[in-house]
């Protein structure tokens, strides 16, 4: 039913941020999409009853900047895929993961060990509906076998089959599919009772219990290669031609990226790759543009399809703004918006569609009603510059320091007030100057930045220019800006900053070789060497940063403080408490992971009065499964985060001046919202494999995942039953 | 005058009605010995196990290991049973006594050979104590060592009466070093009988290799499926014992037309069973003039199997 857009019902998500079990998110048909439609299409038409071998397989890449909706396309296509006739298993994968051990134990978990075992019973009964259809007697049995009408287990013990006869010719089968030995002996267990959760652990990248090495499995799957030849038995065991295995692995470029390799690694990856387009199921790889180039060229070449997902136009978020507003109101308008402003907020957000809906949910707010301004555009473009010159500033250090260069802060090279440089960094051969601004919207910034150029030049003669935008570049202004920082301003942003001064200075380094002719050029090829050898320590050091939990704590805390949490405690005197929906919401979250809570009560045990007392067994073996101490790691932190955030809008709604949020109220919960959702997404997400909610029907991902999108709707319940008015 | 026959179903054991399936044990139930029917390679194996006995006069020097292999329900169970039986006998005729330990229920393979090796040493120790073949306080050092099978079993041997000797009847195993461990372990005075599912020809073949030292080598019999004839052997066997009690004929055509589908003696015996116990329940044309058709067959697999798959036959 069509009901009146109205300034309360904001059809503008304040994160869009993909979620991965969304099914109802607008899609704006971009010529990325349409292609990834067309691939998943091909890959789903049902193969010919009557053909021969298996439909053909496919290799996706999907690349594109941040923001540019990689995420959002690879779960449109999960979803899109979920809903084929054809039985398929898609797994989409949130990449968090350093390497392809990871992401093979992820998948493992994400598929369960009921699926794995049903792929497993599913061949069983085709081998024993097969050997009873041989006679009439035994003809109708078969049929009804392989409608799954009959447990085959039920069926050889009634029946007296011969099982192990059958088992054996399962055990062939699989062994034909999977072409690996220690799976084929694996999965058959899975047939006899008693070896499922030794099996399992083993699938889960545990060492073999020594029954399962007196079976014939050897080793556990802790090698790159030995989980690349993994996924691919997963792909073997889920595609074929009558179903359809779907894998799609967002942030691929994070487990790509060429590190310290074993040498066994990129043939296992091309056979992989092999497997996934000989097997019938589908890989879709998505990461940054330069994903491809970390790739060896024979692994390039089986990839059979790039697409790349570039910045919304006008038109584009013209549509999308009709689509979210139809699926809100069931009205498709462009109003409060205009077709300038939209050009405008598109052009200020770099076609972004992350930045773009953000905007728009702000100024959707601001227009209370009435229409969105070109200045309005501006001021929330301006607010919403990704972070404050201390933390690009901090950044940009950070980076100088872990290259290990010499550089000085706020150099001063006159006597004029703005005689002053942010960064200074020395080469022997020259230096360069690294300039901090904000947003750059109009003429006047421009000229502004010019004059501070030309006095930087005038002072400090052969040196180079870098200026570090914090905030947005109009796309009018960019062309005059890269005349005077050639080859272009650096627009800050905080996941790749290291990588965009890196490819800049090296330009600079080159550019000074070459106006510096006279110089030795040799100090100047050292230094660019210098500059790619520490690329690679820049990496090493960024993958340890992220996996050192104990680090992302300390990072964490800082970050949660600045969001002005004073103590641990929720206020006691509250005037105002949170809605019991909207607690209900925290609880359930923290409920979920309520055997994380138990390990918090543990380890106050472990040190307590009672700590005499020795730990519970039971606890020390779950310690020394691996799958389950990882999941323990992230989920304390997330515990921890989940907390710290009902703290904050606990004392959010405490701190409300009238019976409703003002908008600036609204933004502040937003943004309290935002950060949770950037935390969350920056660390391991809980899933729930090793540290089942207590309820297993509960959907961590949602509970927990869904969060801050659950939180944001239940205020706007709150909000449009009147707040804190009478009721 | 001689009470009038009663309806007996001709598949099932005297006294054993409720258990169609139960394997045949003479060691256990002399009687028995008379059931069973040369199908399956059965007979030939057997054969074969006496002619590598012999007289036992082995047995002086050290002991064995039987291992059987076959599918499952293909009667492996009651050809290692038959063998235990013909080894009591013969043992008797040299003046020894055979203490039958039968432990074929016990450690599962969901344990490691160790495991499961150690459990078995326990499980007969007790065993053997319960049966007061041990003496109680000479026990006492055999006890330390059962968790060392290899050092166990040697113990064994000397604590046993001199007239005994140990005959184990070992878990299923799947894995062939076990196998081999156990064919070490045969010393004076044990013999060891071992069954498996899952291994067949080429494990035989392995246990030979990783037995060749072994003074006195293991007895690896194999069981078949069902050879052409075996269904209307068996058939014949069963159908042919009218001193019983009254039932049903069944007709060579139907019998046929069974032998493509029931592949092992338990499908066989368990189908067969059934399908009289099925019309025998009924009250009606239950008698030798009576006949068990094709039809009936298929009306019962329709009845148990289709109609209500939860109904156990």
């Amino acid at each position: 039913m069509t009901r009146p857009p109205n300034a309360e019902e904001n059809p503008f998500s304040p994160l869009a941020i993909a979620r991965v079990n969304a099914t109802d998110e607008v899609t704006v048909e971009t010529d990325a999409v349409r292609a990834a439609a067309a691939e998943l299409a091909a890959f789903l038409t049902p193969t010919a009853p009557d053909g021969d071998g298996l439909p053909p397989g496919n290799v996706v890449a999907v690349v594109g900047d941040y923001g540019t909706g990689k995420s959002h396309l690879a779960t449109w296509l999960r979803n899109r895929a979920a809903g084929s006739p054809l039985p398929i298993v898609a797994v989409y994968l949130e990449s968090m993961s350093a390497n392809f051990i990871s992401v093979y134990r992820r998948v493992v978990a994400q598929l369960g060990k009921e699926s794995v075992r049903s792929r497993v019973v599913e061949t069983y009964k085709d081998v024993i509906a097969g050997h009873l259809a041989g006679s009439d007697l035994f003809r109708a049995l078969a049929s009804r076998l392989r409608a799954d009408d009959l447990d085959p287990f039920d069926m050889i013990e009634r029946l007296r089959l011969p099982e192990s006869e059958l088992q054996r010719i399962t055990a062939e089968r699989l062994a034909r599919v999977t072409q690996n030995d220690a799976f084929t002996i694996a999965l058959t267990l899975l047939l006899r009772g008693g070896f499922d959760e030794m099996v399992w652990e083993w699938l889960n990248g545990a060492q073999p219990d020594k029954v399962l090495t007196e079976q014939g499995i050897p080793a556990a799957i802790d090698t790159e290669a030995a989980a690349l030849e993994a996924l691919g038995v997963l792909a073997l065991l889920y595609g074929g031609r009558q179903r359809r295995f779907l894998l799609l692995l967002d942030e691929a470029d994070k487990v790509l990226v060429s590190r310290d390799r074993d040498s066994d690694f990129v043939p296992a990856l091309k056979q992989l790759l092999q497997v996934f387009v000989a097997s019938g199921a589908m890989l879709v790889l998505v990461g940054l543009p330069d994903m491809q180039s970390e790739l060896t060229e024979d692994v390039r070449l089986r990839i059979s399809r790039t697409i790349t997902t570039r910045g919304l136009t006008g038109d584009d978020v013209r549509a999308l703004i009709g689509d979210l507003q139809h699926r809100q109101f069931n009205t498709r308008r462009l109003a409060p918006f205009t077709a300038e402003t939209v050009d405008y907020l598109t052009a200020l957000a770099d076609g972004n569609p992350r930045r773009i809906i953000r905007m728009c949910h702000h100024l959707y707010r601001r227009a209370s009603g009435g229409a969105v301004s070109m200045a309005m555009v501006r001021e929330v473009a301006l607010e919403l510059a990704p972070t404050g010159g201390a933390t690009v500033a901090t950044r940009v250090r950070q980076f100088f320091d872990a290259q290990g260069w010499d550089y000085r802060t706020r150099y001063r090279y006159g006597n004029q007030d703005d005689a002053v440089v942010d960064f200074l960094v020395t080469f022997d051969g020259g230096g360069c100057a690294v300039l901090l601004c904000g947003s750059v919207l109009g003429d006047e910034d421009v000229r502004r930045l010019t004059r501070r150029a030309t006095a930087v030049r005038g002072g400090l003669p052969g040196v180079e220019l870098l200026l570090v935008v914090d905030g947005v570049v109009a796309e009018a202004m960019a062309a005059a800006l890269a005349d005077v920082f050639p080859p272009r301003p650096l627009v800050f942003s905080p996941e790749n900053i290291g990588e965009d001064l890196l490819s800049l200075f090296d330009a600079k380094v080159k550019r000074l070789r070459a106006v510096n002719e006279a110089g030795d050029a040799s100090v100047l090829r050292d230094r660019v060497e210098q500059v790619v050898r520490q690329q690679a320590q820049l990496f090493t050091a960024i993958d340890q940063l992220t996996a050192g939990l104990a680090d992302n704590a300390r990072y964490l805390e800082g970050l949660v403080t600045a969001q002005r949490v004073p103590d641990d405690a929720v206020p006691a005197q509250r005037a105002r408490e949170m809605p019991e929906a909207v607690d209900r919401l925290f609880r359930a979250a923290l409920g979920a992971m309520d055997r994380t809570e138990e390990w918090h009560e543990v380890l106050a045990a472990a040190f307590g009065p009672d700590a005499a007392r020795a730990l519970d067994q039971k606890y020390l073996n779950e310690l020394r499964v691996v799958r389950f101490r990882e999941e323990l790691a992230g989920s304390v932190l997330v515990v921890d985060v989940v907390r710290r955030l009902r703290k904050a809008v606990a004392e959010w709604f405490g701190g409300l001046a009238g019976d409703l949020p003002s908008t600036a109220e609204r933004d502040r919960l937003d943004m309290l919202m935002l950060n949770y959702e950037e935390l969350r997404t920056s660390l391991p997400s809980p899933r729930g494999d090793a540290l089942p909610p207590p309820d297993g029907q509960v959907d961590l991902r949602e509970t927990v995942g869904g969060l801050a999108q659950l939180l944001l709707d239940a205020v706007n319940r709150w909000s449009e039953q009147g707040g804190f008015g009478p009721r | 005058m001689a009470p009038p026959k009663a309806e007996v179903n001709p598949f099932l054991l005297p006294g054993w009605e409720s258990s169609p399936l139960r394997p045949l044990c003479p060691w256990e139930r002399p009687e028995d010995e008379g059931y069973y029917v040369p199908i399956n390679h059965t007979a030939e194996a057997y054969e074969e196990f006496t002619a590598q006995m012999g007289a036992l006069r082995w047995l002086d020097s050290g002991g064995r290991l039987t291992l059987v292999t076959g599918d499952s329900g293909c009667g492996k169970t009651s050809l290692v049973n038959r063998c235990v039986g013909w080894l009591l006998r013969a043992l008797q005729e040299r003046y020894q006594r055979g203490v039958v330990v039968d432990l074929s229920l016990g450690p599962k393979t969901r344990q490691s050979v160790d495991e499961r090796m150690a459990g078995v040493c326990a499980l007969l120790f007790d065993r053997l104590l319960q049966e007061k073949v041990l003496d109680g306080e000479r026990a006492a050092a055999l006890r330390e060592r059962l968790a060392q099978p290899e050092r166990f079993y040697r113990y064994l041997a000397g604590e046993l009466p001199d007239e005994v000797v140990l005959v184990v009847l070992l878990p299923a195993t799947d894995l062939v070093d076990e196998v081999v461990s156990y064919a070490h372990l045969a010393g004076r005075k044990t013999l060891f009988f071992t069954e498996s599912s899952y291994l067949d020809e080429r494990h035989a073949h392995l246990v030979r290799q990783g037995t060749a030292k072994v003074p006195i080598p293991p007895v690896a019999l194999r069981v078949g499926s069902l050879r052409t004839g075996d269904v209307a052997r068996f058939a014949a066997d069963r159908l042919g014992r009218h001193d019983r009690g009254h039932f049903p004929t069944m007709s060579a055509t139907t019998v046929r037309s069974m032998a493509g589908p029931l592949r092992s003696i338990a499908m066989l015996q368990r189908v067969l069973s059934g399908v009289y116990e099925d019309r025998k329940n009924r009250g009606d044309r239950y008698s030798d003039t009576d006949e068990i058709t094709f039809a009936d067959i298929t009306e019962y697999f329709y009845d148990r199997f289709l109609r209500d798959p939860g109904t156990a036959p």
